[in-house]
């Protein structure tokens, strides 16, 4: 019998999460090796997304709450990094927490509404909250307004510059990633975690067990934003640039799509959906201007014959091992 | 005598012009089973989620336990004791057999919402789970996804949550309905097994079953309680007879 979606969901894989930390901790030294040098940017960038589509998964995979707002907390986080640093209170033990504290308060505020829908109603409160801070970050105009902000250096550590070199950012980044997995993998087989399934799956029979549902999904939907914020750090000090853009719907939209890629609540899956989605854009787009074209219809057909993402084919394949074809 | 566990006095309940719940008062006894009967449209099921807190009443008062419950939310309700079950099974199909039932002793346990021990791993919670599975018969099936049970052995899952919870008073929304001969059996036999230990108020449509285990029997007529006595006086009742058993085969 292959276990269900949700039976996978309560215990997320663990070889994959390690098999995937390993790699990426190696990229630097290739990078070094093979002379490709922008390797080390790039799947920093991808790590950082990475981390955002992880913290969706909470909500979306586990919670069975499609936010489309998810990259509003990105701009906020990023944002806040961004203002830091340009009033001169750039240091990281600062900006860090701030961050990480400020989109922790927007999702629990925004949560205390949104999570009073459901369904469809819930997709458009989120996307209307999103876009709330979307055209905010364009009426900044101390900090560019719609052109965005471009920060005068990265967030120090102690007012020494340790993040300006690429690799100490990368393993900065790659921690950050590995820890949150690790978090999110406990939260989910932890007492809380298995309530947010059942509540997915059932929100009277867990209301009439005893749980308050509304409180459980905001617990979840705020530490969601709180790692979403992280994110935003690390983006801003990545790119050394704040904007708008950040915040955009589009954003939250790729957001969900690399969570679907990866395959809805295995966490992993997240980080992986992250991976495949930013490298398919990266090569597409340098195949042809009109990339768009060849990467819509990719995606669909990858989700409707994969049945579960990347990590579904992977319990596939492994089952058809197990099984040993006789 | 005792007080009663739970006392309804003149609830009632519109939808628009329709009266689905007329001034209805009823007390369960905390060691009765209290079964309520009546046509289909009768006003049983919103009667139960009114009690539940699944549904807020229009008027009338609701206690519980020496306690005025009309105000508080449904998750509250169930953690002073005031369990019920679903009409239609209502289990996490997607969660082993096992899962479901440690969900709900987990509910009752200290700190039901740990962020971080491993809650599948938590020998504590599966252990009190496997003697609830066991009494109603299902500890074989443990490690089965939910959604794999047949419609009894949900039914099954369901008493065994609700028992999970220590209540005190249980509310079981037609629990036979859509269960095969030996199930009923089966389900009766430990309904009668918990009688006088936990309060019920049972919602039944198989009077073989009502008769057998109610110590007494309200019959609810277009949202109204037209008899309350012992399950032999009701069936002797005229006007029960007339409004519900209809021909006096029973």
């Amino acid at each position: 019998m292959i276990p269900s979606a949700g039976a996978a969901q309560a215990h997320p894989m663990q070889g994959p999460a390690i098999f995937l930390g390993s790699v990426l901790a190696l990229i630097p030294l290739a990078s070094v090796l093979t002379g490709q040098s922008h390797w080390v940017p790039l799947c920093t960038q991808i790590m950082i997304f990475a981390l955002a589509a992880l913290s969706l998964d909470l909500v979306l995979g586990i919670g069975g709450l499609v936010s489309f707002g998810h990259a509003a907390l990105i701009g906020i986080g990023a944002y806040t990094t961004g203002i830091l640093i340009k009033e001169g209170w750039g240091d990281t033990l600062l900006c860090l927490p701030l961050s990480m504290l400020v989109c922790a308060c927007f999702a629990y505020v925004t949560g205390l509404v949104a999570l009073k829908t459901r369904g469809v109603t819930f997709i458009m409160i989120t996307l209307a909250f999103g876009q709330m801070i979307y055209f905010a970050a364009q009426s900044l105009y101390r900090y560019g307004g719609d052109d965005g902000l471009t920060l005068p250096k990265r967030a120090t550590v102690l007012g020494q510059a340790f993040l300006n070199n690429k690799i100490v950012f990368y393993y900065l980044t790659l921690i950050c990633l590995l820890l949150c997995l690790f978090a999110v993998m406990r939260i989910v087989q932890s007492r809380f975690g298995r309530v947010l399934l059942g509540a997915r799956d059932n929100e009277i029979r867990m209301t009439a067990l005893g749980y308050d549902v509304f409180r459980v999904r905001l617990k979840a939907y705020t530490i969601s934003g709180m790692m979403a914020g992280l994110s935003g750090f690390l983006l801003a000090n990545q790119t050394e640039f704040v904007s708008p853009a950040f915040a955009s719907w589009q954003r939250s939209g790729d957001l969900i799509f690399m969570v679907i890629l990866g395959g809805v609540g295995s966490l992993w899956g997240a980080v992986a959906g992250a991976f495949a989605f930013m490298l398919l854009e990266e090569g597409l787009s340098g195949l042809t201007e009109n990339w768009k074209v060849i990467f819509g219809p990719l995606i669909i057909v990858f989700v409707l014959f994969s049945q579960g993402g990347l990590s579904r084919l992977l319990v596939l394949l492994h089952k058809d091992r197990g099984q040993g074809h006789g | 005598m005792a007080d009663p566990i739970l006392s309804v006095r003149n609830l009632q309940k519109h939808y628009g012009a329709i009266c689905v719940t007329n001034h209805v008062s009823l007390d369960v006894m905390p060691d009765e089973i209290h079964a309520v009967i009546g046509p289909n449209g009768a006003g049983k099921t919103t009667l139960i989620h009114q009690i539940t807190g699944h549904l807020k009443p229009d008027g009338g008062s609701l206690v519980y336990d020496g306690q005025n419950i009309a105000n508080l939310p449904m998750q509250r309700r169930a953690r002073m004791g005031l369990v019920r079950t679903f009409q239609i099974t209502s289990i996490v199909g997607s969660l082993t057999v096992l899962d479901n039932v440690a969900l709900a002793v987990q509910s009752i346990a200290h700190n039901p919402l740990d962020l971080w021990a491993n809650a599948y791993q938590d020998k504590a919670l599966n252990d009190q789970a496997l003697v609830y599975l066991d009494q109603v018969g299902l500890a074989e099936r443990h490690s089965v996804e939910a959604r794999h049970l047949s419609h009894g052995e949900k039914r099954a899952l369901e008493i065994a949550m609700a028992l999970a919870l220590k209540p005190k008073l249980l509310l079981l929304d037609e629990p036979m309905a859509g269960m095969g001969h030996d199930e009923t059996q089966r389900l009766l036999s430990l309904l009668q097994r918990f009688k006088g230990q936990i309060a019920m108020l049972l919602v039944e449509h198989d009077m073989d079953a009502v008769f057998s285990l109610a110590d007494r029997v309200s019959v609810l007529v277009d949202g109204e309680v037209i008899a309350c006595a012992t399950p032999a006086l009701v069936r002797q009742d005229p006007r029960v007879r007339a409004a519900y058993l209809g021909d006096g085969d029973v």
